[in-house]
């Protein structure tokens, strides 16, 4: 992401993050206000959420993490942090 | 399910895989073809009521479609060769049977349902004939039926057959031109039998389990009868439900708690076994999806791993603390998890109690559908998850073991089962678990704050 603004990065990880974690809970976008248990989440949806961020983000976000019940919004939040505190 | 010639052309080799660790895990239980899990009897079903009249030619065209999309449903596992593999077969017609059973009162539909899913589930599978799927539509109505799809288990795991439901039904909206959307990409089993083989585990993740598990056996429990006696073997399949109030209960512990509903149920199982054998230190052994990566999700085969659960109890004063204690492990086992094989070869001494001869593994899990009981509907027909509360002499084959199942219905209440093996409990025992579970859960769930009946002030 190189030359783009901190904004555009802030913007990139946001849509980067909703879009795995739509897709780890089957859920459309646009919900930021539900917590990740309320989207029942579940095990797998937790691993696979903590994965792809680790594999399409570089940033290590646990299981345990998901489990504090975030919503979509602040784990956001929790990414981009570790994201820009790793670059 | 066995070829006896080894593949020679390389037409033949491109269609030739390894096995699954799941596969190498069943074949260490082989029996042969007329027990076990290549056997006829190690199947699983399900079943849907569908409301809307049924096409049958685009049934069948639906069906024989899965078939051509998951190449798991048509191939064979190789055993006698030199060495084991998977052989992907062509795709074949799916043998679907037909029955018109009319029954004019509506009220009774549901229990027909059931006893035509129980009746499918005691009969062997035909297992020489591929593809390994097969389907029954019973009709009650020219509007009304019930759709039941089996599988060979070997090659079909309980999510799978989620997935297959709903692929057959978007493929039958397809055909008869709906606006569905299309299938996704879906990644084949044999792929996922060749992920398996770079899979190096993580140090890290070995280590976890090897503390986590020191001193620790998996869930056995006494039996009536030992291994050794050789009696007859069916596995039989105790039905309950807990009430809508009990599930709530169980939902409202899991916010309170950041715990799913599994994590609630699992603890209660835990102080289940603590009150009932007076056992403080509970590996429970449960079943994760197992597919791994996300590209995995969608696919058809056999990926359940078995993951032990580790929860420890003494001095647990209450219900709720049980939970948390509950929780911890859950999420430690979710963040470290390993396929079952490798647990045990560096903690062999989890696996002792499965030797015994006087005890059984019990194993407890919580299942999800895709097609609820509320019904979905795709195109022109509604699919509703039917809802099982009756018990069966004879289902589907448990090897060796005896098996919990708790499935949350989106209609409030829980469905459950417990099933057994026949040479080892009856049924009056089965029966006398069940109640026991029933009513130690209701209980626990109502009042979580009260003290633990397994507590004793220690």
């Amino acid at each position: 992401m190189s030359g783009d603004t901190t904004e555009d990065v802030a913007q990139a990880i946001n849509s980067t993050v909703e879009q795995i974690w739509c897709g780890a809970l089957g859920v459309p976008p646009g919900a930021s206000e539900q917590t990740f248990l309320d989207l029942g989440g579940q095990s797998i949806s937790a691993v696979l959420i903590a994965t792809r961020l680790k594999d399409e983000l570089g940033v290590g976000i646990e299981v345990d993490d998901l489990f504090d019940d975030p919503t979509l919004a602040s784990l956001q939040e929790q990414v981009r942090l570790k994201y820009s505190a790793r670059s | 399910m066995t070829i006896s010639r080894t593949p020679e052309t390389a037409a033949e080799l491109s269609a030739v895989a390894p096995l699954s660790a799941h596969q190498q895990f069943l074949f260490m239980f082989n029996q042969g073809e007329e027990a076990g899990p290549f056997g006829p009897h190690y199947h699983i079903a399900a079943g849907w009521r569908v409301r809307g009249a049924v096409d049958v030619a685009n049934l069948q065209a639906a069906l024989d479609g899965v078939v051509i999309r998951h190449e798991a449903l048509r191939t064979v596992i190789v055993r006698d060769a030199e060495r084991p593999h998977q052989r992907i077969c062509p795709p074949g017609r799916v043998r679907l049977e037909v029955l018109d059973r009319p029954e004019p009162q509506e009220s009774l539909r549901d229990l027909r349902a059931q006893w035509a899913l129980n009746e499918v589930e005691a009969g062997p599978f035909p297992l020489h004939d591929l593809p390994l799927l097969r389907a029954v539509l019973i009709r009650f109505a020219p509007d009304d039926a019930v759709l039941v799809l089996q599988a060979h288990h070997s090659a079909v795991d309980a999510w799978s057959l989620q997935i297959l439901m709903r692929d057959v039904a978007n493929l039958y909206a397809a055909s008869s031109d709906f606006d569905v959307p299309e299938l996704p990409e879906v990644a084949q089993y044999a792929e996922f039998a060749r992920y398996q083989q770079e899979l190096v585990a993580e140090d890290a993740d070995r280590e976890y389990w090897k503390s986590t598990l020191d001193g620790a056996q998996l869930l056995a429990l006494p039996t009536d009868w030992p291994r050794s006696a050789g009696l007859p073997k069916a596995s039989s399949w105790h039905r309950f439900t807990l009430s809508a109030e009990t599930t709530t209960s169980v939902l409202t512990l899991a916010r309170q708690t950041r715990s799913t509903p599994f994590i609630v149920l699992l603890a209660a199982y835990s102080a289940v076994v603590q009150r009932g054998y007076g056992q403080d230190d509970i590996t429970v052994p449960t079943f994760s999806l197992g597919r791994g990566p996300q590209r995995f999700q969608e696919s058809v085969g056999s990926f359940f791993n078995c993951l032990p659960l580790r929860v420890r109890l003494a001095g647990c004063a209450s219900f709720r603390e049980a939970i948390l204690r509950a929780r911890a492990a859950c999420l430690g086992a979710y963040k470290h998890e390993l396929l079952f094989g490798q647990v045990v070869q560096d903690s062999p001494e989890v696996a002792a109690s499965l030797a015994r001869d006087d005890r059984t593994l019990f194993v407890f899990q919580v299942e999800r559908t895709l097609f609820s009981d509320t019904g979905t509907t795709v195109g022109d027909l509604t699919f509703t998850e039917i809802r099982r509360d009756i018990s069966a002499p004879v289902g589907g084959d448990v090897p060796d073991g005896a098996l919990w199942t708790l499935s949350i219905m989106a209609g409030g209440d829980t469905v459950g089962s417990l099933a057994v093996n026949s040479n080892r409990y009856d049924s009056v025992t089965a029966g006398a678990m069940v109640t026991d579970f029933c009513r130690t859960v209701t209980a626990l769930v109502a009042d979580p704050d009260a003290a633990l009946p397994g507590f004793a002030g220690r």
